[in-house]
Order: C-alpha cells, then sequence, then structure tokens
C-alpha cells in the first residue's frame, strides 16, 4: 500500500511521462532534491508495487515508465485529498471534490486510547445491562412466585 | 551473418552494455562518433541497421528522450552476449585460414623444389 509521499511521487511521475512511454530524468528531477535512503525506499515500493518499470539506472539518471497498473492506481487516488493540518487529516473526496469520507491518521497511542475508551464504555454498558436484566428478571420471577404461592 | 557496418555498431553497443549489467542508455550522435570514419557510416543508415540487429535478436531497443533528445535504451540478449564468443570466433577461423594458405604455399613450394632436384 502506498503512503501519502508515495501517492505525491507517483503523481508527479504521471505528469513527468506519457502513457507507458520510457522517458529518462535526472534522479534530482524525480525527486526534486538530492536522493537519500528515504527517498531510495520510496522508488523501491513504486518498483515492487508494479507502479513504475525501469529499463535503465545508474548514479546520475534514470530511464522509466509508469506502468497501466500504476496510472490506474493514480487515478484511483486521484480523488484522495490530502489535507495538510496539526492531525494529518486525509479527507476522500468524490469526483465533484466534495469530501465523503474523513480518515484521521492517527498515532498509535490515539488509536490505542480509543480503543480502550470504546471497551470500557462497552464493559460499563455490559454491567449495567446485567444489573437491568437481572431486576427485571428476579421482579418477574419474584411476582409469578407470588401469585403462584397465593 | 552480420555485415560489416552492423558489426561496429555491435561492437559499440556491447562495449558499452557489457559494463552495466548488458543495459546501455546512449545518445544516437554518441554511438555514431564511436564508429570509425573510415567505415563511412551515414547517420540516415543507423536506424535500419540498428532494426537489423533487434531482428537478429542482439538487444532489445527502446528510442526515448531527455528533455527532448534523443536516446536509445539497448537491453542485451542472449546473442547480444555472444556477440564477444562470435567476434573471436571468427577472428580465429580467419588466422585458421591464414596458416592453411601459408602452409599449402609453402608445401608447394616445398614440392616444386623436390620435383624440381629430381629432374634436375
Amino acid at each position: 500500500m502506498l503512503d501519502k509521499d508515495g501517492i505525491a511521487l507517483l503523481s508527479k511521475l504521471c505528469t513527468m511521462t506519457e502513457g507507458e512511454k520510457f522517458s529518462v530524468y535526472d534522479w534530482t528531477d524525480v525527486f526534486g532534491g538530492e536522493i537519500d535512503e528515504e527517498r531510495k525506499n520510496l522508488w523501491r515500493t513504486l518498483l515492487q508495487q508494479g507502479c513504475v518499470s525501469v529499463k535503465y539506472s545508474d548514479d546520475e539518471e534514470v530511464c522509466f515508465a509508469v506502468t497501466l497498473k500504476g496510472r490506474n492506481i493514480n487515478e484511483e487516488l486521484a480523488t484522495m485529498q490530502v489535507v495538510e493540518d496539526e492531525n494529518q487529516t486525509v479527507v476522500r473526496t468524490d469526483a465533484t471534490g466534495r469530501p465523503v469520507m474523513v480518515v484521521k491518521d492517527e498515532t498509535f497511542f490515539e488509536n490505542m486510547r480509543k480503543k480502550l475508551h470504546s471497551r470500557s464504555i462497552g464493559f460499563v454498558w455490559g454491567i449495567v445491562g446485567g444489573i437491568i436484566g437481572g431486576i427485571v428478571g428476579g421482579s418477574i420471577v419474584a411476582l409469578i412466585m407470588h401469585f403462584a404461592i397465593h | 551473418m552480420l555485415s560489416k557496418k552492423q558489426k561496429l555498431l555491435m561492437k559499440v553497443i556491447y562495449s558499452h552494455a557489457i559494463k552495466k549489467e548488458g543495459v546501455c542508455l546512449i545518445r544516437p550522435i554518441d554511438l555514431l562518433k564511436e564508429i570509425p570514419l573510415s567505415s563511412d557510416f551515414r547517420r540516415d543508415e543507423l536506424e535500419s541497421n540498428l532494426k537489423a540487429l533487434v531482428t537478429e535478436d542482439f538487444f532489445e531497443m527502446i528510442t526515448t528522450d531527455k528533455k527532448g533528445e534523443e536516446y536509445y535504451c539497448f537491453t542485451l540478449h542472449q546473442n547480444g552476449y555472444a556477440f564477444s564468443r562470435q567476434i573471436a570466433a571468427e577472428k580465429r577461423a580467419i588466422v585458421f585460414k591464414l596458416i592453411l594458405t601459408v602452409a599449402g604455399a609453402i608445401l608447394s613450394f616445398t614440392l616444386v623444389r623436390i620435383l624440381t632436384a629430381i629432374a634436375g
């Protein structure tokens, strides 16, 4: 699965090349700066996902094409809008640009807190339901026994 | 069988590609520059000779561009890798023919000398 940077790079590569035609670019043009380990990993991910096909590469330049799969993925993700704010909110929009779903890029601890919170709510409501059920059930049994005896 | 011009072209491509795991990226102008002037290789002959080599399955060729400038990307195939062996084998065959000719000449000369000695 591509992350935010992978999506951005794929989108850039799609605009840099036409169809499945191979083009030659300097690495600095591809990444908009010097190539580092993080960028190398990003490129490897695109290769592994089959989004990019490389015919030739050396330390300075690369001959590549965006595959049909890569273009399809890019088109699918074209409606995905990444909004940079303090919460790193990812907004999925429809063809008209109207937001249809908001997915928050939350940290691990935030996710855990939410999970625990939802579990504790479930636990409390389970106990409350049990008590109410017990009271109602007990009352019904008591009433039946009361009328049966008298 | 490759023509003389195809061999010259193949030599240049092979020498570049073999350094980079069988793949090379080269401009047509650079390709022509490395072909000896004595061979009278013209620019318009390049495309047809390259296509002939592709048909012979020496390599895969992709025409690409960098900032509007034309580039060729070659990927050697089995026949391409065997090119140096083919050249070496041809050289050996020529040397063998040469030796055979010289040996034949020496033998003929000796035979003539012997026959002359017997007759004279």
